[in-house]
């Protein structure tokens, strides 16, 4: 080892290498400060033509409308990270939320008001409705890389089954009136962020530790950039999957849970638009579809970026009819936003 | 569709030009980090046989990317039949006349012979939109039978041997009235006497005037069937020669630039205890009945033509593959690999023979590429452990001496040798009793080689029992301590550092040494 090739020409490799580089990506990726600048952007082009924008009331609104939708999108982000993506998280929050709502309740359970079943109180109920949701995620996990069938048709199937499912359960009609106890998930006032905005954060913060820190995060992009490679590192790529499908399921159900609070009826339309909207913030926030790129503060962003548009869709008197329509545009934009950064990267 | 077959290139080549079919002046194209090619000429006659010869990553492939339109020059000119052309896509190059029979090949193994031949261009019958079989079936076997190769082209090509459906590709090319065949490695893949099959198809092209730029490693063949031969290094033209003006060793010597002994920097260690033994491995249809030791401080080598099941048993000795039957031991106790985490765990690994598909993360950094496989060593708890792991793969980059502007670099902009040494620090990292590199070098410059040789060197010299699998014999011969020869799925012999020679290695891999000659 000790001639020097030809080639070597010692320009790079100094005795010293800088470390700190290693995961600035995951801290804050040059797509997640950029997605950051067209957030402000956007509020401030608003703002200059209607100040109600930036008012501190409606900034809280924006940052209610964005929490449920943000607290699924994070789970998404780690699914879309591995290159795979759960079409069913939607569904899962409508699923939980008649569940959670139905055991506290009663009501509901394809039976309607004449079963007097047991009541079951928060403390459990809400634990017990997030488990299955849970578990449903890992079930998924399971038929994803036991079976081999791509992530897109289980998830759809589900996406079918769940929203069923919530059908069923609540016999198609609102399960409502839940016990008080729980208001305290949904509180505005007197705090300096709505506590469905806290509750997001907090999960974004420990989504982020859990990306930058563990196995988990690691892998993540791993079997996103290139799930062979990573499987003959020796790393168990399918015991990893369905932790990732798990956890989407586990942050969807407790946006379903906090969502039938919200409303105080557990409905199978609740948590329709999260899917689509979601998706729209995992990948505006610049986590590639392609996998193995991206982070959870982009997403954060992305989520943000939707919930202002939609917010300005009111406030500047856009019939409701066209936000549906605004919400697709915007997100055929971000994928193809996504394929001309991955043309770039690639180049 | 005959014209080509029957009236070749009278009124295509515009008097003002020679006799060439083809001139490239001057080609140059760099990749990032790489300089693939630096003024390259080449030309052609037509009814011609250039060899172009040259080691891996010497630019051959390069070369015909560009002229086959799979690449883009930088700069330079190429000239075909009278004209400067400039070929975007590969689609634009075939219309022209240019094809190009690779190892792989593009055709479609459900359809039939005469479906893939006319794929794109079917007959009709008169104007309707219907398909007259019979006039393309019997086309396809006009072409078939002007190449003297007796094929039905009612059979789907998947019940075609390799070789015969070489035929086929070269019969396809014909029917598209190539004026130019680029043949890579075409022999690479076949028995000896299917070789002398394609070489009598190659007389029949040549006959009819087509030019044929024949890409090979195999330096006997040369002299065989070539015309002129040009060769490589670096990116470079060394010289073009009429063929019968050269000898191998000269040949060689323009290849390498340097003598063997410099280009492989064996260093003979003294073989340790048996790390690694196989016994009676299959694999369903790829693998028989495998048998072989590994030592430590030994480079067992492990050959075979493409196809041979070289890769397969690494993959099975890795877990990569599911067994069906046989045992294998690491220092003597018998172990159960069911998956490359268990192989892992055992202290094996593998360097694939694809890098970017197979080996790293190319989206991720060379750092957390160095770490991926060990990264379990580093955590404290549940918690990553940057620091520690920025201080492993930091040594790697340094005694590994893999030149990258940081750790944080992405690892898809290193050039090929680097990446492979990162490759290398991933699986260094989990300490392993036993590495199989397959193809160690592929694509990789001729500098960098020789730093992988000594790598592997190294590696044998601190005990690690190293297998090595290579198409390359040069390689082979100079980096073994023993070789081990795979013919059809089966260990054909085990030569023992005194006995290994081109000859014997070659005799085993074709499986002519002990007359089951390698017919389908």
């Amino acid at each position: 080892m000790a001639e020097t090739t030809k080639q070597d020409r010692g320009d790079v490799l100094a005795g010293r290498l800088p470390q700190s580089g290693i995961n600035l990506r995951q801290l804050l990726s040059s797509q997640a400060v950029g997605m950051l600048l067209v957030l402000l952007l956007l509020i401030a082009v608003l703002a200059a033509f209607n100040p109600n924008v930036i008012s501190p009331l409606n900034l809280r609104l924006i940052l209610l409308d964005a929490a449920l939708v943000g607290i699924v999108a994070c789970g998404q982000t780690f699914v879309i990270l591995t290159s795979g993506i759960d079409l069913s998280v939607g569904s899962m929050v409508a699923f939980t939320g008649v569940l959670v709502a139905g055991l506290m309740t009663g009501k509901g359970f394809a039976s309607p008001d004449n079963m007097n079943l047991p009541l079951v109180a928060p403390a459990i109920a809400v634990p017990l409705a997030i488990a299955i949701g849970t578990l449903y995620g890992t079930l998924q996990g399971l038929i994803i890389t036991r079976l081999k069938i791509t992530p897109f048709i289980v998830t759809l199937g589900s996406l079918s089954i769940l929203q069923g499912l919530a059908l069923v359960l609540s016999n198609a009609s609102p399960v409502q009136s839940l016990p008080s106890e729980l208001r305290w998930l949904v509180q505005v006032r007197d705090l300096p962020l709505p506590m469905p905005a806290i509750i997001m954060l907090l999960v974004y913060f420990v989504a982020w530790l859990v990306l930058r820190y563990t196995k988990l995060g690691r892998y993540a992009y791993a079997i996103g950039g290139n799930e062979t490679a990573t499987r003959l590192s020796g790393v168990k790529v399918d015991r990893y999957l369905v932790g990732i499908y798990s956890l989407s399921a586990f942050l969807a159900s407790l946006a379903g849970v906090i969502l039938a609070v919200r409303l105080d009826s557990g409905n199978y339309t609740n948590g329709e638009t999260y899917t689509l909207n979601g998706i729209a913030g995992v990948v505006i926030g610049g986590t590639s579809l392609a996998g193995g790129v991206g982070g959870v503060w982009g997403t954060l962003i992305g989520v943000l970026i939707m919930s202002v548009v939609t917010n300005a869709l009111v406030l500047f008197n856009v019939p409701s009819m066209w936000h549906r329509v605004v919400v697709g545009l915007i997100i055929v934009g971000a994928v193809a936003l996504d394929a001309i950064r991955k043309r770039q990267r690639t180049t | 569709m005959m014209q080509a077959l029957s009236a070749q290139q009278a009124g295509a080549t515009p008097a003002n030009v020679e006799t060439f079919l083809l001139e490239m002046r001057r080609i140059s194209k760099t990749f990032p980090g790489v300089n693939a090619l630096r003024e390259v000429d080449f030309d052609l006659k037509p009814g011609e046989v250039h060899v172009l010869l040259g080691e891996n990553g010497a630019g051959k492939s390069t070369l015909m990317k560009i002229l086959a339109g799979a690449y883009q020059k930088d700069s330079g000119e190429i000239i075909f039949k009278g004209r400067e052309v400039s070929f975007h896509t590969p689609k634009e190059a075939q219309d022209a006349g240019i094809a190009t029979i690779y190892q792989e090949f593009t055709l479609i193994p459900h359809l039939s012979v005469t479906e893939n031949i006319f794929l794109g261009d079917e007959l009709m019958h008169g104007r309707s939109p219907v398909l007259n079989w019979p006039a393309m079936h019997r086309k396809a076997a006009e072409v078939l039978s002007a190449l003297h190769v007796t094929i039905d082209p009612r059979v789907p090509v998947r019940t075609l041997g390799v070789a015969k459906q070489q035929m086929v590709e070269i019969a396809k090319a014909l029917h598209h009235e190539a004026d130019l065949i680029i043949m890579d490695e075409p022999t690479s893949a076949l028995s000896l006497r299917e070789i002398d099959d394609l070489f009598e198809v190659i007389a029949e092209l040549k006959a009819r005037g087509v030019g044929i730029i024949y890409i090979s490693h195999h330096l006997d063949e040369v002299h065989e069937i070539g015309d002129r031969v040009t060769v490589l290094r670096d990116g470079q033209r060394v010289s073009t020669l009429p063929v019968k003006d050269t000898t191998v060793d000269q040949l060689i010597g323009m290849m390498v630039g340097r003598s063997l002994s410099e280009q492989f920097p064996k260093v003979p260690a003294p073989r340790g205890p048996e790390v690694l033994r196989v016994e009676n491995l299959s694999r369903d249809g790829v693998l028989h009945d495998i048998s072989f030791s590994a030592y430590a401080g030994e480079v067992l080598g492990i050959a075979g033509l493409v196809g041979s099941g070289r890769t397969e048993l690494a993959r099975a000795i890795f877990g990569a593959d599911r067994i069906t039957s046989g045992q294998i031991y690491l220092d003597g106790q018998p172990v159960q690999i069911n998956s490359p985490a268990d192989a892992v765990d055992r202290g094996i690994g593998l360097l694939t023979e694809d890098r970017k598909q197979q080996g790293l993360v190319l989206s991720m950094s060379v750092g957390n590429n160095i770490s991926l496989a060990a990264l379990g060593r580093l955590m404290r708890r549940f918690v990553v452990n940057h620091r520690k792991e920025a201080t492993v793969a930091n040594d790697y980059v340094q005694s590994l001496r893999i030149r990258t502007p940081s750790l944080s670099q992405q690892v898809a902009f290193l050039s090929g040798g680097n990446q492979q040494k990162v490759v290398l620090s991933k699986w260094l990292a989990t300490n392993p009793r036993v590495l199989i590199f397959d193809e160690p070098t592929r694509g990789i410059d001729v500098g960098a080689k020789v730093e992988i040789y000594n790598l592997i060197n190294r590696l044998a010299a601190e005990g690690m029992a190293i297998l090595m699998i290579s198409s390359e014999l040069p390689e082979i011969i100079g980096m073994s301590d023993r070789v081990l020869v795979m013919h059809e799925g089966r260990v054909a012999g085990i030569l023992e550092r005194d006995q290994i020679s081109q000859e014997q290695i070659m005799t085993l891999a074709t499986g002519t040494g002990n007359g089951n000659g390698g017919n389908h």
